[in-house]
């Protein structure tokens, strides 16, 4: 198990170019900003509804953005012959990237946290801690579906663009999922006389990850974006587990076939 | 007992044959060069050994285990000087050293592996300020971290000035001297020629020769050049020395003989100079260097391909 040593190394990497200070920074400022806005009225946003919503859209863009160049610029530059001459293996090398890239968004998570909770604080607003690390748990389950969906993507590009191409399309896809879902059922009732029952469409928009992090939200007493369905709440822990699992595994197939 | 071998190995790219039924043998403790032109397979071959490309055919073992089932297992043995490797720019030269250091669980000292491929004042530098050489000393330092039973050099002289290529053959030499095993592909044949036990000369990615460098003069027939300072060379000398067996061209300049022929014509040569009136005021011998060696086993398979 050397994964630890290539994610401490592209850690450390990470920080010398200031990927975690930008991310950080950036988090911090979104959360000052929309803590700032969510304690300005007269009802008062719960600080968990405000940082869950924040997360639901940052975090993936992050995560995504972080891990999307991770192999196609090693494997193109030739920065992974100099790891995968060592003892590490070609899924050693991906699990310590993504961990890096993990840590990264985690900390960006943190700061945003971090900085809310001290605004709600100054104004006076209930911060309920239970509730804040009941989010940041499931910010991180929701980060590593991406890091992982995103290794799965580009374990294969030597192109930075077609990795970026295919990481901001897949979360596009899954935020206008549902709609994905509805277009597909009317076009199966009209084109091909197929009828689906709302009832399974419903039930599969917990299928992508952005919907099974609010479906899990649920389960905390957190609803940011109302949804429907049939799906009981907290499947969206186990899809959001899916995704990082099925993710990483298929992205460690694809990197054991490619010639570097 | 072979710290490399390849045993039919067929590498093909779509319809190119990139490698063409590749048999190898590198034995333990030798200090192996594999010649060739470029796109001949040298580098082709060192990415199977290291499992970055899979053969279409063949098998290719190091130190025992197999390139493709066992690759953690050489790799823990081994070091790597890759070709076509990049830095991580932002980090220093310490912190590269101390990732391959963690990497084979490692004692090695950062300030020393530095000191010994000369870029002791570089530690704390990010990398993506280093030139080409200094970049290619610091992946050497990192080859040579754990001291590696085999250490697998591809074109280790890659943007090294004359100092910085005599320092890559000293150290290949006292890692030889401690019992490891040296194989490396280059295309300055004066390196190769210095250090080397054998050689192999990989032509459109087949082995068209395998030896130590005298073995592959001697199978190569490129012989010496004689040179021989007459007191009056006379048009009877030059007819003379034409006819002693062995002698492939005879150039004049002035009261200078330059001889073509193989070893073994050498005093042949000066005989039938004396013989024919001559007076040898001087003479010397140069032999075939590997550059002559390497131009004749490529030019001659050129030919054969292209006849």
């Amino acid at each position: 198990m050397t994964w630890p040593v290539v994610a401490r190394r592209d850690l450390r990497a990470l920080h010398a170019d200031n990927s975690l200070a930008v991310f950080g920074g950036f988090f911090a400022l979104l959360a000052a900003v929309l803590a700032y806005g969510a304690t300005n009225g007269a009802g008062v946003t719960p600080l968990p509804t405000a940082l869950a919503l924040l997360f639901m859209f940052a975090v993936p863009l992050a995560a995504g953005t972080l891990t999307h160049e991770a192999v196609p610029s090693a494997v193109a530059s030739g920065r992974v012959r100099l790891t995968l001459s060592l003892p590490h293996s070609r899924s050693t090398f991906l699990a310590g990237a993504g961990a890096a890239r993990l840590t990264t968004t985690l900390v960006a998570v943190v700061a945003a946290i971090v900085v809310a909770t001290v605004v709600y604080a100054l104004r006076g607003a209930p911060v309920p801690a239970l509730r804040v690390l009941a989010v940041l748990a499931l910010a991180a389950l929701l980060a590593a579906a991406f890091v992982a969906a995103t290794l799965a993507f580009t374990a294969r590009s030597t192109s930075t663009t077609l990795a970026a191409a295919t990481t901001f399309g897949f979360f596009a896809l899954a935020l206008f999922w549902p709609i994905a879902l509805s277009l597909v059922r009317v076009v199966l009732a009209g084109q091909f006389g197929v009828q689906v029952r709302l009832g399974l469409t419903d039930s599969l928009v917990v299928a992508s990850p952005l919907y099974a992090y609010v479906n899990a939200l649920t389960v905390v007493g957190i609803d940011p974006v109302a949804t429907t369905g049939s799906v009981p709440d907290g499947v969206g822990v186990a899809v959001l587990l899916a995704w990082t699992l099925v993710g990483f595994a298929l992205a460690s197939r694809r990197f054991a076939r490619i010639e570097l | 007992m072979a710290a490399i071998e390849l045993a039919g190995v067929t590498k093909r790219y779509g319809d190119v044959t990139a490698l063409h039924d590749l048999d190898l043998q590198v034995q333990s403790g030798e200090i192996y060069g594999f010649l060739g032109p470029n796109g001949a397979g040298k580098s082709t071959t060192i990415d199977i050994l290291l499992d970055f490309v899979r053969p279409t055919s063949g098998t290719a073992t190091v130190l025992g285990h197999d390139a493709h089932d066992e690759s953690l297992a050489i790799r823990q043995r081994i070091g790597v000087l890759p070709e076509g490797f990049h830095v991580y720019e932002r980090l220093t030269a310490r912190q590269h050293l101390e990732f391959a250091i963690e990497s084979k669980d490692a004692d090695d000292d950062v300030e020393a592996l530095l000191e010994r491929v000369g870029i002791p004042e570089a530690a704390d530098r990010k990398a993506g300020g280093f030139s080409k050489g200094m970049q290619q000393r610091l992946a050497l330092a990192i080859a040579l971290v754990g001291d590696p039973d085999l250490l697998i050099l591809d074109e280790p002289s890659t943007g090294l000035d004359p100092n910085g290529a005599r320092e890559m053959r000293e150290i290949i030499t006292e890692e030889a001297a401690r019992g490891a095993t040296i194989f490396f592909s280059s295309h300055i044949l004066e390196q190769v020629e210095a250090v080397c036990d054998r050689v192999g000369i990989l032509q459109q990615g087949e082995l068209v020769a395998q030896d130590t460098i005298r073995g592959l003069r001697e199978a190569a027939g490129t012989g010496a050049t004689l040179t021989v300072t007459v007191k009056a060379l006379t048009p009877d000398i030059v007819e003379a020395v034409e006819d002693v067996p062995g002698v492939t061209s005879v150039d004049t300049d002035r009261d200078v003989l330059t001889v073509s022929a193989d070893d073994a014509s050498k005093t042949d040569i000066l005989d039938a100079i004396e013989a024919a009136g001559g007076e040898v005021v001087d003479f010397a011998t140069r032999e075939a260097s590997l550059d002559d060696v390497f131009a004749a086993y490529t030019n001659d398979r050129d030919e054969e391909v292209s006849a």
